[in-house]
C-alpha cells in the first residue's frame, strides 16, 4: 500500500497547485434491458450461453459510471490533469434477479487517475486496474483482459505508436470476498501499432497468495481426503467410517501457499479492402486455486481446505471476429469464432466445466433498409464436448440411458452424452438512431429468435426433470426453443 | 389462428413503410448564394491541431449547402501554423475573416479525449465550438458548443475516429447553428 498511498498524495499535491479548470462531470454507462416472451416458459434466454452469441443469450444489465475531472484536460497541453471513476453495475432490472434490489449491483470500478504528473506521457491509475486489448463483440467477452480482479496501482506510458502498463496490486478482495487473503499481483500489458494496419499486443499477470501460519483464510489443504470422495461431498463421512470414535481427530489442514498466472496475445489487422477490422485474441490461464469447501455430517459442517485439489485448472481461449463492409452502405457483416478448452490435473473421474472443450462460429449480417431503420440476422453453431464422461441429457430420461445403457446412481456421470450441438438463428428489425453500422448504438430491436439442441431443453427454465412416478407435472422432450425479444441496448 | 393472406403481407409492408416517412420541416435558406469559408481543427492530446475527418468535414458542408450556402473548405496545411499560434476562438475567427474578405466564416473547433473502457467499448469523449459569422464581423459570431460522449470499438482508434463518430451530433448542430443565423439574417 505503500506505493499506492505514495501516487495518490502526488497526484494530489499536483492537482491542487494546479491552475487548470476543475469540475467537469458526466455520467456514462451501459443498459441492456427488454421483454423476452418466452412461449415455452422459460428463462427468456433463447439459450444457455454466450458461446451461441452474445444476443438473446444475455439478460438485463445496468451500468452507470461517474466519470469526475477533477482537472480537465486541456488540449495539446502536456499539463497535468486528474479525473475519478466510479461505477456501479449489476443485472436486477424491475424485479428480475434479486427482486430488483439494489443490493445486486456491485461497485465494481473505483479509481483515480493523473497523468503528465512526475513522467510526461504516462498515466498513474490508483485503485481498480481493469485493463483489456479489446473486445469480441458477438461474445461479449474479452479474453487480453488483466487486472480484472484487481485493486492496486499501475503506470500507462503512451506513445502514438506504443503504449505499456504495468502494474501491482491486491486481488484477494474479489478472488476471495467473504474470506479475504492477500493476493500479490504484478502484470504488465502492451500494444505496438506495426502498421497502420496491423497491431500486436500481449502481456500477463501473475498472482502470489501467500503461506499464512493461522490465518483461517489463507490456503491450506486438509490431509487424508480422497478426490473422488471429495467430488462426491462423502470426504468427512468416508473418514469417520475410516476411523471410528475419532471425530476429534479429524485432520487439521496444513498450510501452504497459492500460485496463479495469465497470459494473453492479441493481433489486429484491417482498414484494407473491404475488411474494416479483424480481432484476434488468446489467452491462457491457470486459475487460482479455491480455499474452502463444507460438507455436513451428522448435523455438522465441516470446512474442507481444498488447494490440492483445485491447484491444476487451466483455461486455454482463442478468439477471433472479422468485421466486413460487403456492399458499402448497405450491408455488413461481422464473423466469429471462438475455442475454449478447460483441464483439471487433479480431475480424471467427473465431467465439469473444468474439464471440456467448446468452439463455436457466429455470423450476423446487418442490412441498412435507411440510415436509421435495419434488417439484423444472425445465426451460430456450437459444439461442446465434455472431456470427463457424459454432461448432457438428449432425453427427459436419460437418467436410465447412462453409460452402457446402465441406471447408476452412484455414477459420476449426467446423461447419456459427452456432447452438446447448438444452432441458433435470429432475425428482426432494428431501430438505430445513430445510424448504420452493425456496432452502432442505442439499438432497439425486435427480434424472433429459434435453437436447435441435441439437449433436451437446452436453455434456462423451471421444468421438472425427476423421473419419479409421483412427479406431478410430468416431463417433456423439447429440442427447438422459440423466443421474441423486444429489447434495446445502449452505451450512454 | 388463421394463415396470412396477401392482404395482411399489403397492409404490414404499408406499415413498415410508413415507419420511414417521418415529416421533415423545410429547410432554412439563404436568400442568395453565399460563401461561407469553413475551417475545422482537432486537438487531444498530441501536441499539434490536426484536421477534421474528411467524413465530418463533408457534413459540414452539406449542412451549407442545403441551405443555399458555398462551402470553401481550408486546407489543415493552410490555418495549422496559425492555428497553432492562436489558440483562442476571437483571434482564430478574425483571422479568417480577414482571409475570407466577403460572405462568412464557419469555425469548427473539437477536442477530442479517451475516458474509459467500458463493457467492451471505449468511451471518447468529444467537445468543442462550432462559431458562425459574417466576415465583416466575426466579434458577433453565434456560437453552439458540444460536449458529447462517443463510443468506439478498436484500441487503435483516436481522436480522428471518436470526431467521425460523433459526425452526426456535430452535423446536427451545425445545422441548428445556421437556422439560427439564417434567422437573424432576415
Amino acid at each position: 500500500m505503500l506505493s499506492s498511498s505514495f501516487l495518490f498524495s502526488t497526484v494530489l499535491a499536483v492537482l491542487t497547485g494546479s491552475p487548470a479548470h476543475a469540475g467537469h462531470a458526466s455520467v456514462t454507462g451501459y443498459l441492456r434491458a427488454g421483454a423476452r416472451p418466452d412461449f415455452q416458459g422459460a428463462g427468456a434466454t433463447l439459450g444457455y450461453w454466450n458461446l451461441y452469441g452474445r444476443l438473446m443469450n444475455e439478460g438485463p444489465y445496468a451500468m452507470v459510471e461517474l466519470d469526475y475531472d477533477i482537472i480537465e484536460r486541456e488540449p495539446m497541453a502536456p499539463e497535468p490533469w486528474a479525473d475519478l471513476h466510479f461505477r456501479v453495475e449489476g443485472g436486477t432490472i424491475s424485479r428480475a434477479s434479486s427482486n430488483g434490489s439494489l443490493g445486486g449491483f456491485l461497485t465494481s470500478q473505483l479509481y483515480v487517475r493523473g497523468g503528465n504528473v512526475l513522467l510526461p506521457d504516462v498515466t498513474w491509475q490508483v485503485g481498480t486496474l481493469d485493463r483489456f486489448l479489446g473486445d469480441l463483440g458477438l461474445y461479449d467477452m474479452r479474453p487480453a483482459q488483466i487486472f480484472f480482479e484487481t485493486v492496486g496501482a499501475s503506470a500507462l506510458w503512451e506513445r502514438p505508436r506504443f503504449e505499456w502498463l504495468v502494474g501491482f496490486g491486491d486481488s484477494g478482495f474479489f478472488v476471495n470476498p467473504e474470506r479475504y487473503s492477500t493476493i500479490l499481483t504484478p502484470g504488465t500489458l502492451f500494444r505496438v501499432k506495426v502498421l497502420d494496419q496491423l497491431e500486436i499486443g500481449g502481456g500477463g499477470m501473475y498472482r502470489y497468495e501467500p503461506e499464512g501460519q493461522g490465518n483461517v483464510n489463507a490456503p491450506h489443504q486438509t490431509p487424508g481426503m480422497n478426490y473422488e470422495s471429495w467430488v462426491r461431498g462423502e470426504a468427512v463421512q468416508d473418514w469417520m467410517q475410516q476411523n471410528p470414535n475419532r471425530e476429534i481427530d479429524f485432520p487439521d489442514p496444513v498450510a501452504t501457499d497459492a500460485q496463479s498466472w495469465k497470459l494473453v496475445g492479441y493481433l489486429g489487422t484491417g482498414g484494407y479492402g473491404p475488411v474494416i477490422w479483424n480481432n484476434f485474441f488468446v489467452s491462457w490461464e491457470r486459475l487460482h486455486p479455491q480455499t474452502t469447501s463444507s460438507e455436513f455430517y451428522e448435523g455438522s459442517e465441516y470446512t474442507l481446505y481444498v488447494h490440492d485439489f483445485t491447484d491444476e485448472r487451466t483455461v486455454l481461449l482463442m478468439g477471433d471476429e472479422l468485421q466486413i463492409r460487403v456492399i458499402p452502405g448497405r450491408f455488413d457483416i461481422a464473423w466469429g469464432g471462438l475455442y475454449g478448452r478447460h483441464t483439471d490435473g487433479d480431475n480424471e473421474i467427473a465431467p465439469s466445466d473444468h474439464v471440456r472443450r467448446y468452439m463455436s462460429t457466429v455470423l450476423r449480417g446487418q442490412v441498412y433498409i435507411t440510415d436509421t431503420v435495419h434488417w439484423l440476422t444472425e445465426t451460430s453453431i456450437a459444439k461442446e464436448i465434455s472431456d470427463n464422461g457424459n454432461a448432457y441429457r438428449e432425453h427427459y430420461d436419460s437418467l436410465f440411458a447412462n453409460t452402457e445403457g446402465r441406471a447408476d446412481a452412484r455414477g459420476l456421470e449426467y446423461g447419456d452424452t459427452d456432447t452438446r450441438y447448438t444452432w441458433q438463428g435470429k432475425g428482426g428489425v432494428v431501430l438505430n438512431p445513430l445510424g448504420k453500422g452493425v456496432y452502432s448504438r442505442p439499438s432497439l430491436r425486435f427480434l424472433y429468435g429459434a435453437q436447435y439442441s441435441n439437449q433436451n431443453n437446452a436453455f434456462g427454465n423451471s421444468f421438472v426433470e425427476t423421473i419419479d412416478q409421483y412427479n406431478a407435472f410430468g416431463n417433456v422432450e423439447r429440442h427447438w426453443h422459440h423466443v421474441l425479444s423486444l429489447e434495446t441496448e445502449a452505451w450512454f | 389462428m388463421r394463415p396470412w393472406n396477401r392482404r395482411d403481407l399489403l397492409l404490414s409492408g404499408a406499415a413498415f413503410a410508413a415507419s420511414g416517412c417521418m415529416p421533415k420541416p423545410p429547410l432554412i435558406t439563404a436568400s442568395s448564394a453565399m460563401p461561407v469559408v469553413l475551417a475545422g481543427v482537432l486537438s487531444g492530446k498530441q501536441r499539434k491541431p490536426s484536421a477534421l475527418p474528411e467524413g465530418v468535414m463533408r457534413r459540414l458542408a452539406r449542412a451549407l449547402e442545403s441551405r443555399k450556402l458555398v462551402p470553401k473548405s481550408l486546407e489543415m496545411d493552410e490555418v495549422r501554423p496559425t492555428f497553432e499560434q492562436k489558440r483562442g476562438t476571437p483571434q482564430r475567427l478574425e483571422w479568417l475573416a480577414d482571409k475570407a474578405g466577403e460572405g462568412a466564416v464557419l469555425l469548427v473547433e473539437l477536442a477530442a479525449f479517451y475516458d474509459t473502457q467500458i463493457q467492451g467499448r471505449l468511451r471518447w469523449t468529444v467537445r468543442g465550438t462550432l462559431s458562425l459569422g459574417s466576415a465583416a464581423a466575426p466579434a458577433s459570431a453565434v456560437q453552439r458548443t458540444i460536449d458529447t460522449a462517443v463510443f468506439l470499438q478498436f484500441l487503435h482508434q483516436a481522436e480522428a475516429e471518436a470526431a467521425l463518430e460523433a459526425a452526426t451530433t456535430i452535423e446536427r448542430a451545425a445545422q441548428r447553428l445556421l437556422d439560427d443565423w439564417l434567422r437573424a439574417q432576415g
